[in-house]
């Protein structure tokens, strides 16, 4: 079990988090919020690259910080941004981070060979990653968090880059891994983790601000969510009255999907809400742009 | 703008700043050992004051009236003092009788300053009968057949010497006729200002800019590369175009650079060391001779400020090579540190060379039209330089040659980045 | 171990070891060759280096004076044989020139006589007139110890020459000519060493902490450890660049043919340099080495520094201009050619090497310290 206590991360004056407690257990949770909120803070400190101001972050009752490597042994970390060596293959590559992790020689190669198996690179395991493209980093990327078996797996961004089917591919894998290890997986994608993650945590204005299932999530704006059809030159008008969540053409007019706290009008058809609706409706107001974190 | 955005790219790092100011505290430092032959050094003006530069006949008799008065005003305070008289200053310093004069105080410390300043004016006046045999018996023929000899030239090789120094010649008897050699100057075998200043000073600053250079201009060619933004920069409006910017900073920068090291470097110089009545003396000067007496013989009658002029002019010519090559390599390497120790390679080649070409071959001497072996030998720029290096417009053809030839690949190497793959 | 062996391998790449060769090319080519090419470096030094081993091979490890008798016996002799020399020559008997004494005292300032002169020592290079020249000039030195006898030094500077010459220093025999060529040759090996290792440590944090690969190395296991792993690599890695270029050097040193010369003490009349201490050049030989080692480690400790604080390559490059510049200037001078040398305090060069490598540690170790605690 992995506990976020009272964490304050400051950056100088700059405040990134604050008062953060989170609790994991085994299973998937999707870390939901838009660039610059402060994913990528948490889950550095997740990975003893950064440091709480304040707070603590404890396994099992430890200290992360003090179990230094008994605790770095057990994660495993896929970065937004990861480097590679462009002259080494994946196998030398993933054999070096085996190194690093501590892990065997022997049962190393036999398991850098299953991984990209896994994770579908066995064909080019031993040409150079110069050539390879994006996906197929990731991948590697993927591959080598994996490698040491984690008991805690973070994943910032790991979709970026797949394909559809790859995606697919991914996150069945997850949903396997998740059985016996917590997951942590950071995206603004919603529809990667809507599927998988057993909670979702959404972090507001430093602070969390979720942390639930998703039913639970997209319950709080139960019944406030609507579609309906609007003709093209009210489009603009019906835009600036409601918070608009999607909208789509079809046969010359409008088909909008909004939220509102009015009173439904005869028009509207109420529909479930999902965690896109969600996640719309509450950073529908300050649209964070950069990355501040790192 | 885009070059304004560039040339940031380079001053804003710390360590080309740094590196500057420390070169600059170094060549201070430099100029501050060498300070204490100032004074000596000043005794000069006051001569020129009263005789003038040219030591021609006219000239020479003012010189030696002026020094017998100096020396019978000194044996009448000596004579007081003592009882003895000298025939020369130099007298004076026999270590037999200096010491015991030191040690009982009799002079004071005004008198010694005085008959310290009368034996420097001693040493020019017999100085000028000394330059003028040498410069009639001057056979610089003979001084080509000894470097011939001294290096093995044979053949061809020997044969074109021969013939430079027989172009030489008659800028020899040019250089005795117009009494360029009897100018006086800070004596070259007591101060040895021109090696200071040309071979100390001059090769410093050119190694100073040549290394600041190499570095900001392999950094600023590889920046969007190892900044990861090689992608949007040269996919934009400008695109690959911006390699020319990237040259353009680079050579307007490393002129900067040179040309505020000289600046501030030769501003020092010249606030320690007054050279106020000196400027317009030939730099042919005999009075320049070093010990090792070899004499100075320019190409084209050249006053001291024109030469120092020339001299920093083709400083920053040469920095302009240095920027192309290193350009060159790094538009071929990505990674700035090769580039730099490559550089260093290339320098190193570049003066190894000419030793493997055969002695008798002209190739031999045509190896020595390199920039590398050109900035080693500021002190003999625009002169007979030796064997290898004495051809009339050795320095202007080295230079032209190579940048004609450096700017032409770096064409070459824009061009095929245009349709590289990045 | 493994990842030391990951890490070694690198800094080695293929590219980096071009680059070493075509370094360690240019340098020899430009610097190192010509000590071994020319060694002895023309007349009379080569005759001078024969008379040498001949007194070697002849007297011992000393010459005392009946065997100094000896030896200016066998230049008279030489001198006969100049003579007989001279006489068989006809150009010189017309030219009156009959025994080496009038052939010493020519007037050389008589073209014709120089002409002859010179024909003797440079066109046919006749041996036994440069033997005589070499002979004379040992005889000279032996003769006139006054270096060793009279000289104002401080105190103990003093003592140290009288208990040299107590102990037979003025007599025996070594010669300066071997000992400069060593030491004008391990100064530019160790400057080309020091260029090596500059050149294969300056990537060893740079690069994976520009590649982002430092994410992933700080949360493995190993974690912030590899941070001192690198420095054992880049010590390894320095050794291995040491080793091999002594190596490289000695087996090229052999040619110049100067074993004899190893059990020798380097105090010796024939010998500018005097040290503070009793050794043989082969001991010196070892003490530079294993200074070349120590200044080595100390370059390990500072490029590592430099290394992991520079944010690009342009800004390393830039802090190793002034480490270059003490390095291979007063560096190399005072701590690998003039070890031990009377004319300096003999706790320079220890106090020196101490200070080097604490303050290097020290640089070192506080990097260490806030990389453990630093925010990635």
């Amino acid at each position: 079990m992995l506990i976020v206590e009272d964490v304050t991360k400051n950056f100088g004056q700059f405040n990134a988090l604050k008062n953060i407690n989170l609790e994991f257990h085994n299973g998937v949770y999707g870390l939901l919020a838009p660039n610059g909120a402060g994913k990528t803070t948490l889950i550095k400190m997740l990975t003893t690259l950064l440091f709480p101001t304040s707070g603590s972050i404890r396994y099992d009752g430890e200290d992360i910080i003090k179990m230094d490597e008994r605790y770095r042994e057990m994660i495993g970390y896929l970065p937004q941004e990861f480097g590679y060596y462009k002259n080494y293959s994946p196998t030398s590559y993933l054999l070096y981070l085996a190194a690093l992790k501590g892990i065997h020689r022997k049962t190393a190669i036999a398991r850098v060979e299953e991984l990209l198996k896994t994770v579908a690179l066995d064909h080019v395991a031993n040409k150079k990653m110069k050539k390879f493209s994006g996906g197929m980093i990731q991948r590697v990327g993927i591959a080598q968090a994996m490698l040491n078996d984690p008991k805690i797996l973070i994943l910032d961004e790991p979709t970026a880059g797949l394909d559809p089917k790859e995606r697919v591919r991914f996150r069945n894998l997850l949903t396997n891994l998740a059985r016996d290890r917590i997951v942590i997986l950071s995206t603004h994608i919603v529809s990667d983790v809507e599927s998988i993650a057993n909670e979702i945590i959404m972090i507001k204005n430093q602070e969390v601000l979720y942390k639930d299932t998703v039913s639970n999530i997209c319950g709080n704006i139960q019944g406030l969510v609507y579609e309906t059809k609007v003709a093209y030159d009210e489009t603009e008008r019906f835009r600036s009255t409601y918070l608009t969540l999607s909208e789509k053409q079809e046969n010359g007019s409008m088909y909008m999907r909004f939220l509102t706290e009015d009173t439904a009008k005869a028009e509207w058809k109420p529909v479930h809400p999902n965690l896109e609706d969600v996640f719309l409706y509450i950073y529908q107001d300050g649209v964070l742009s950069d990355d501040q974190t790192a | 703008m885009i070059k304004q955005l560039e040339f940031k790219k380079i001053i804003s790092s710390p360590i080309i700043l740094g590196l500057f100011v420390l070169f600059l505290l170094f060549n201070c430092f430099l100029i501050y050992q060498q300070s204490t032959l100032r004074h000596d050094m000043r005794s000069l003006q006051p001569i020129v004051h009263e005789t003038g530069t040219l030591m021609n006949e006219e000239g020479r008799q003012k010189l030696q009236t002026s020094y017998e008065q100096d020396l019978n005003t000194w044996n009448k305070l000596s004579q007081s003092k003592t009882g003895d008289t000298y025939q020369t200053a130099v007298e004076f310093y026999k270590p037999e009788l200096y010491y015991s004069l030191i040690e009982s105080n009799i002079y004071s410390k005004e008198e010694l300053q005085d008959i310290n300043k009368l034996a420097i004016k001693e040493t020019y006046v017999n100085s000028i009968q000394e330059i003028e045999t040498k410069y009639n018996e001057l056979n610089v023929m003979e001084n080509a057949e000894e470097g011939i000899r001294l290096f093995g030239l044979k053949g061809a090789a020997a044969e074109k010497v021969r013939e430079q120094y027989t172009v030489l010649k008659p800028r020899v008897e040019e250089l005795i006729q117009n009494k360029e050699h009897l100018h006086l100057f800070f004596h070259g075998k007591m101060f040895g200002t021109h090696s200071f200043l040309f071979k100390t000073l001059f090769g410093f600053m050119l190694f100073q800019a040549m290394i600041l250079i190499v570095l900001f201009t392999a950094f600023i060619v590889n920046y969007e590369f190892e900044h990861k933004t090689s992608l949007v920069a040269y996919a934009t409006k400008r695109g690959r175009r911006l390699m020319w910017d990237k040259l353009l900073v680079s050579i307007f920068t490393s002129t900067l650079v040179t040309v505020v090291l000289l600046a501030i470097t030769l501003f020092v110089y010249f606030m320690v060391f007054d050279y106020s009545s000196l400027w317009n003396v030939p730099i042919s000067s005999g009075f320049l001779i070093e010990l090792n007496k070899i004499p100075f013989i320019s190409w084209w009658n050249v006053t001291f400020i024109q030469y120092l002029l020339m001299s920093c002019g083709l400083v920053v010519i040469c920095q302009i090579l240095f920027v192309l090559i290193t350009f060159c390599l790094s538009m071929l390497i990505r990674n700035s540190y090769i580039v730099f120790t490559l550089f260093g390679v290339i320098f190193l080649a570049g003066l190894y060379v000419p030793s493997i070409i055969p002695k008798d071959s002209t190739m031999l001497l045509y190896a020595h039209f390199s920039p590398f072996i050109l900035v080693m030998n500021v002190k003999k720029w625009w002169m007979e330089s030796g064997v290898f290096t004495t051809f009339k417009f050795y320095e202007v053809i080295t230079v032209t040659g190579w940048l004609i030839a450096l700017l032409l690949t770096a064409w070459l190497l824009i061009k095929r980045f245009a349709r590289e793959n990045i | 171990m493994r990842i030391l062996f990951n890490e070694i391998r690198k800094l080695f790449s293929v590219k980096i070891i071009c680059l070493l060769l075509l370094v360690s090319f240019i340098v020899y080519q430009q610097f190192i060759m010509f000590e071994f090419k020319y060694f002895p470096n023309g007349r009379p030094l080569l005759d001078d280096f024969r008379a040498t081993q001949k007194m070697l091979v002849d007297y011992g490890k000393s010459m005392d004076n009946e065997e100094f008798e000896d030896f200016k016996e066998i230049k008279e002799q030489r001198i006969a044989e100049a003579t007989e020399y001279l006489k068989s020559q006809k150009e010189m008997v017309a030219a009156d020139i009959d025994t080496y004494e009038e052939f010493s005292n020519m007037d050389l300032e008589n073209e014709k006589l120089a002409a002859l002169h010179s024909k003797i020592f440079f066109e046919d290079s006749v041996d036994i007139f440069w033997e005589i020249q070499a002979r004379d000039g040992i005889i000279d030195r032996y003769e006139h110890p006054e270096r060793f006898i009279e000289h104002e030094l401080t105190p103990k500077q003093d003592a140290r020459m009288d208990e040299l010459v107590e102990n037979g220093s003025t007599k025996a025999i070594f010669t300066d000519m071997v000992f400069d060529n060593y030491n004008a040759l391990i100064k530019f090996v160790a400057i080309l060493i020091f260029l090596n290792i500059m050149i294969i440590l300056m990537p060893l944090y740079i690069r994976d902490k520009r590649n982002h690969v430092q994410l992933l190395q700080y949360t493995s296991k190993t974690g912030r450890k590899l941070f001192s792993q690198k420095l054992v690599t880049g010590i390894s890695a320095a050794m291995i660049v040491i080793t091999t270029q002594l190596a490289f050097f000695f087996f090229m040193y052999k040619g110049n043919d100067t074993s004899m010369f190893y059990p020798l003490p380097i105090n010796s009349i024939f010998n500018f340099f005097v040290s503070w201490y009793d050794l043989t050049f082969f001991q010196y030989i070892v003490l530079t080495v294993i200074c070349v080692y120590l200044l080595g480690i100390a370059l390990v400790l500072v490029g590592a520094w430099i290394s992991s604080i520079a944010p690009n390559y342009m800004t390393s490059v830039g802090l190793h201009v002034p480490l270059a510049f003490l390095l291979f200037g007063s560096g190399t001078t005072y701590l690998v050619q003039n070890l031990t040398i009377i004319y300096s305090n003999p706790y320079l060069a220890p106090i020196s090497f101490v200070i080097i490598l604490v303050l290097s540690s020290l640089l070192f170790m506080w990097r260490y310290r806030s990389e453990k605690v630093k925010n990635i």
